[in-house]
């Protein structure tokens, strides 16, 4: 994470609890990750995750929940 | 013996029925696929629709066989690739059935790439039932079903209970339904003849093994009900309508048609009756491309014919094919397009031309999945018309 700029209070909240901050982009890359984003999508019921700017830092908490998604949707 | 003794007729325009019922070939891939993503969304009933398909399916192929005895239940679900079946303790009340071998619970592992966390064969516990009911004279969701043991899940064999319970709605197929207005398709490739085609795919004799499994181009292949994916998809999408989800949705059954589409159609090109048939009549992708729709004709899809194809972009179109027909038949007119195996297909056999190099008779291992599936000049592809619609003829348009 760049510091040339001024953080916000949940940049460093998760700097100082050393929790990484992820966007969609990274979650997610490429065509196979855009394929597993909308299993995501649908598994949580958020058609909004479709719409956020894929490069931003999602929210830990809201991370945490997408993760979790993943790792269901990666089941057989 | 099972494949004679459940002749299955082909019908004009690729087009394949038993006893009124219209049966298409699918892979472990794409049942593996088609089953997870009808499955993500929490609430939606279609676990239920998976089971009351496959019962509705087996109970009119059975009705219009016109057979009532077991034997012929359990040999049926083996001609079709499903595996091996046991049904013979279940009475009017219900009971148990067993199966040895299973399509379902032992031949998805190789799609999914990863442990399941829960039972797979809802088909098979859907067939008990439709088969149960038939035999019992029973409607055809006379029996509930609940899956006790699967092989998928670790089971060294499926069992499956059956319950008589009341039932106030059933589930019905469409038959062979509605067909198009188009009553030949234009041939767009002379090397070969459509016949010639059919009469060599079917002539390989793509019915279910003394295992009652279908392996064949390196996949496990089921010769299935029609109406039990146009069910599955349709009402899923249905479902989804409220949700705003419903977009992801259909991308999500085109990635299904495409996986099915990179393993089946990857496993045509390389197997021996390629070799036999196609290869000496294929110098190019473009004729590799017109070579691989006139076997996918053969498989009950309809007939595909590509009037536009280069290394930039395809044109294919669509003649019967199952999923718009059954479609129109079961909801009447679409607004959209609702071709979306066949999309998926058109898309993963460009892929596999143009930028995996199928022709030259690549490993088809994830690794090569992966290359492929993220070229950064992958193909996209758009239905741009529809037989649902009203169209004389569905049509995909791939292009980069």
């Amino acid at each position: 994470m760049s510091l040339d700029r001024v953080l916000s209070v949940d940049e460093v909240v998760c700097l100082a609890l050393r929790i990484s901050m992820a966007s969609l982009n990274q979650i997610f890359p490429g065509n196979l990750g855009r394929l597993k984003l909308l299993r995501v999508v649908l598994k949580l019921g958020m058609p909004e995750l479709k719409h956020m700017n894929p490069n931003q830092s999602l929210d830990p908490m809201l991370e945490r929940r997408i993760r979790q998604a993943l790792n269901e949707v990666e089941q057989g | 013996m099972d494949g004679m003794r459940f002749p299955v007729e082909t019908l004009g325009l690729g087009r394949r029925g038993l006893a009124g019922e219209p049966l298409v070939y699918h892979c472990n891939f794409y049942n593996y696929w088609l089953q997870k993503t009808v499955l993500l969304v929490d609430g939606l009933g279609m676990e239920e629709v998976i089971q009351d398909a496959a019962a509705a399916s087996v109970y009119a192929c059975l009705k219009g066989l016109g057979v009532t005895d077991f034997a012929q239940a359990e040999a049926l679900f083996s001609a079709l690739g499903f595996g091996l079946i046991d049904l013979s303790s279940v009475s009017a009340d219900g009971g148990m059935v067993t199966t040895s071998v299973s399509h379902y619970g032992q031949c998805l592992d190789a799609a999914a790439g990863a442990p399941f966390a829960k039972p797979q064969s809802r088909f098979d516990a859907g067939y008990a039932a439709g088969a149960g009911a038939w035999a019992h004279g029973r409607p055809s969701s006379g029996f509930r079903a609940a899956i006790q043991a699967c092989m998928s899940v670790g089971a060294d064999q499926g069992r499956i209970s059956l319950v008589g319970r009341a039932a106030s709605e059933c589930m019905t197929t469409y038959g062979m339904g509605n067909s198009g207005r188009v009553h030949r398709a234009p041939e767009t490739w002379a090397a070969i003849s459509q016949e010639r085609v059919d009469e060599a795919v079917h002539g390989l004799g793509l019915t279910g093994n003394e295992e009652g499994l279908i392996p064949r181009f390196g996949v496990m292949l089921t010769q299935h009900f029609a109406h039990f994916y146009n069910r599955l998809s349709y009402e899923f999408l249905r479902r989804m309508s409220h949700t705003g989800m419903r977009m992801a949705g259909e991308h999500l059954l085109i990635d299904a048609g495409y996986r099915c589409a990179f393993h089946t159609f990857g496993g045509i090109f390389n197997s021996a009756e390629w070799d036999a048939l196609m290869k000496p009549l294929v110098y190019s992708r473009e004729a590799g491309a017109h070579a691989l729709a006139s076997i996918v004709s053969t498989l009950g899809w309809g007939h595909w014919r590509l009037v536009e194809i280069s290394d930039r972009r395809a044109i294919l179109r669509l003649y019967d094919d199952y999923e718009s027909l059954g479609f129109q038949s079961m909801y009447g007119t679409a607004s959209r397009p609702v071709a979306f195996l066949a999309a998926g297909g058109l898309g993963g056999l460009m892929n596999l031309l143009y930028l995996g190099d199928i022709l030259d008779k690549p490993d088809l291992d994830s690794g090569y999945f992966e290359r492929v599936f993220e070229h950064p000049d992958a193909f996209n592809v758009h239905q741009t018309k529809s037989i649902a619609m009203g169209d004389d003829y569905s049509e995909i348009v791939a292009d980069r």
